[in-house]
């Protein structure tokens, strides 16, 4: 059994929701923050809707009724969402009110929305979707979670089809914890040209990519995914092993392209370094963090990447890599910390 | 045919015992664990009782030897998940392909609320340690860092149906060959966020809860963890591991009718039982005991209710809501009542419904009130349903 991707919605820091970017290019980002650059949400759901929905879930909405709309789905088999901090606004938001009301006097909107799967939940609202709904919420392994059980119940047999995705957000709350605990390099230390150059911390990032999976090919087919797995608690040979063993399975013998989540901070890039040179891809090696920021599913905007790549041949160039032709394989390998690592194989159809 | 996976242990905290063994002994001498508050700091004390466990942070720590500042969530899941793995050695565990799935809901909130107290008063203060353990993959990570559980590691958050979907995952994952053994489970500890929620959906009792009753008027919240280890027979039998059940069907739907309501039909609810039904290949007749979501919702007893009226009506098997003895533990629920269901086909235990008075009357049925043992249950139902219409049934059954 194959599983294709048929269908991407993909909020970024780029013009990725209206597909600008293949034609303009990149947007040369600076700074600490990367924002996502949001499409007029009117488009997706009626307006009286929309005032109660905090900017994540927005966010879900639109970019999962793309993905949709480009497969030409109408209601999913299964829903499936990857993310690490989930409905932060309306968390914090209720989180502010109980302290500053003394637990007094609470609305239950924000609280209600709080929930880690009401992005899920939200869109099984919208299409009217009573299948397998589920979220997953681990890090920076967030995503191929989702994606893995995705490609699970593909495998079963009981469904052909599954809407998968990781989104997260940046709040002005969190962006302040976060950079209290020194995930983030200082604002006017980071230009587009320096994104990669080794320090401590990365860049705050956000995004909401949604697929639509399926084990039919279709006309709007981008590629498909052979093999997808996460290790925890592994050290970096036990990666490696593994990698081999991936592409071994799926009889590759020179893999294509390695797409990685280096992220400028000099202890996760070490660590993605020693991987791309264990597995002789030094010269073939691609990285996405650039383009999207650092965050927990960050991974997800680089299989739209892959995807891209694999499908159009004007992407690279787009997109700013130095290609000398269309890859037909490319393996994208993500790790925070050491702790959690994934590999997901894609190969052009 | 797949073939089967068994539950080979269990591991439970929660406000009725510390174990599984104290646990039983709650169900048998009749004994709720709804209280007065004493542990969570709320100005509710005195307005909500609650199901606590009933351990202070100092003496959790005690009880494991981890540190006192730590989440009160990652105290309660190490304690259940390492009870769970009690009759096998981590070193022998780690020479198969391991998995750990967790789930909760709201991670280390208990932690971040304390943060919140100092931080809104100024974006410099409040103390680092109270926010790190914020995200709800920190307790999964803690725990399988501290238990040595590596490989396969993830957490799922469906609200209230968060450890049925653990458990489902993980059986999944064996049948796909894809892991040898799981621990799957999960956790949440009491939190003024979730207890001052609830409260302003105006859905908790200032009583004991009174699931599947007719003077229903909301639930009690809860806190605890429990775990369940999931292996093939091949791997049992090469641990010589104690069998408790199979589990033997599952299913997970949505209700897309409203983020925080099942709909008046039960149409979620319906499908998650029916869909393990057909999983099993096992009529409604087979069924022997069904441990509902029974929150003691106006809403969600009605629904629930109704769905179990669809399936059963009119030969309704034996049931009741342990919720009245645990509250409402949230994330931890479904694997909390899935080791209630497990010991209910090992031991043939009915639980009782805690302070049941008045059938509900637009159900035919009314709950079980004794705890009854020693008798021949073969199949068991389990429901978890939750916020944004997560609706998940567990089907456990003799081995």
């Amino acid at each position: 059994m194959s599983v294709y991707i048929n269908g991407i919605g993909n909020i970024s820091a780029q013009h990725t929701v209206d597909k600008c970017i293949l034609k303009n290019g990149i947007e040369n980002i600076s700074g600490n923050r990367y924002h996502c650059i949001e499409p007029d949400y009117s488009q997706f759901v009626d307006g009286k809707q929309i005032r109660r929905m905090s900017r994540v879930i927005k966010m879900g909405i639109a970019s999962s009724t793309l993905a949709m709309r480009e497969a030409s789905l109408l209601s999913p088999q299964a829903i499936i969402v990857g993310t690490s901090l989930g409905c932060m606004e309306d968390t914090f938001s209720f989180l502010s009110k109980m302290v500053q009301y003394n637990e007094e006097m609470l609305s239950p909107t924000a609280f209600i929305h709080s929930t880690h799967n009401s992005i899920a939940a939200q869109i099984a609202l919208l299409f009217q979707c009573q299948v397998y709904n589920s979220t997953y919420v681990h890090r920076n392994i967030s995503f191929e979670s989702a994606l893995l059980d995705a490609m699970l119940l593909l495998e079963e047999g009981n469904v052909d089809n599954a809407l998968i995705g990781g989104i997260d957000e940046i709040t002005n709350t969190s962006f302040t914890i976060m950079n209290r605990l020194g995930h983030f390099k200082e604002s006017k230390q980071v230009t587009p040209e320096n994104f990669y150059h080794p320090g401590k911390g990365s860049v705050a990032g956000e995004g909401a990519a949604f697929f639509v999976l399926a084990t039919t090919q279709s006309k709007s087919t981008y590629a498909k995914i052979l093999s997808s797995q996460t290790f925890s608690f592994c050290d970096s040979q036990e990666i490696v092993a593994s990698a081999k063993l991936m592409l071994a399975e799926n009889h590759i013998d020179q893999l294509d392209l390695l797409l990685q989540g280096n992220n400028g901070d000099a202890d996760d890039d070490a660590i993605f370094n020693e991987i791309a040179d264990s597995i002789q891809m030094n010269e073939r090696t691609l990285y996405f963090k650039h383009l999207c920021g650092e965050y927990g599913t960050a991974s997800a905007f680089g299989m739209t990447i892959a995807a891209e790549l694999l499908k159009n041949e004007i992407t690279a160039k787009k997109f700013g890599y130095a290609l000398a032709e269309k890859p037909n394989t490319i393996l994208i390998y993500n790790q925070s910390k050491g702790i959690h690592h994934s590999l997901t194989l894609l190969a052009a159809c | 045919m797949s073939k089967p996976v068994y539950i080979t242990g269990l591991g439970l905290i929660s406000a009725i015992g510390n174990n599984v063994s104290e646990s039983l002994l709650a169900f048998e001498h009749h004994v709720s664990g709804v209280a007065a508050g004493k542990y969570l700091p709320t100005r509710y004390s005195d307005k909500f009782p609650l199901a606590e466990v009933k351990l202070s942070n100092e003496e959790l720590a005690l009880k494991t030897g981890l540190s006192p500042t730590l989440s009160r969530t990652i105290l309660l899941s190490y304690i259940a998940a390492k009870e769970a793995i009690s009759s096998f050695s981590i070193k022998q565990l780690q020479e198969y392909k391991l998995g750990f799935i967790s789930a909760n809901t709201v991670g280390g909130m208990d932690k971040s609320e304390n943060f919140f107290i100092d931080y809104l008063k100024d974006e410099h203060n409040g103390h680092l340690r109270d926010i790190v353990n914020h995200d709800c993959g920190k307790p999964t990570d803690f725990v399988a860092k501290e238990l040595g559980l590596k490989g396969f590691i993830t957490t799922i958050s469906t609200a209230c149906s968060s450890s049925a979907n653990a458990i489902m995952l993980g059986s999944r994952m064996i049948k796909a060959g894809k892991l040898d053994i799981v621990i799957a489970g999960g956790v949440d500890s009491l939190t003024r966020f979730t207890l001052n929620g609830f409260n302003s959906l105006m859905i908790v009792d200032d009583n004991q809860c009174r699931p599947l009753d007719q003077t229903r008027k909301g639930l009690n919240l809860g806190e605890g963890a429990a775990y369940v280890v999931l292996m093939n027979e091949k791997i049992a039998k090469a641990f010589s591991a104690p069998i408790y059940c199979e589990l033997k069907g599952y299913c997970n739907t949505n209700d897309s009718h409203h983020q925080t309501a099942l709909s008046d039909a039960g149409n979620g609810p319906y499908l998650a039982m029916q869909g393990a039904l057909k999983m099993s290949n096992l009529n409604a007749k087979d069924i022997d005991y069904i441990n509902m979501h029974g929150t003691g919702t106006q809403n969600n007893d009605a629904s629930e209710g109704k769905a179990v009226e669809r399936i059963f009506h009119p030969n309704y098997p034996k049931l009741s809501s342990t919720k009245s003895f645990t509250g409402h533990t949230l994330g931890a629920s479904g694997a909390v009542e899935a080791v209630f269901s497990s010991l209910a086909i090992k031991n043939g235990l009915i639980y009782p419904n805690f302070n049941f008075t008045e059938a509900i009357e637009s159900l035919n049925f009314s709950p079980e009130i004794k705890y009854q043992k020693g008798l021949p249950i073969r199949n068991v139902l389990s429901n978890s349903f939750g916020f944004g219409g997560n609706c998940t049934s567990l089907l456990f059954s003799k081995a």
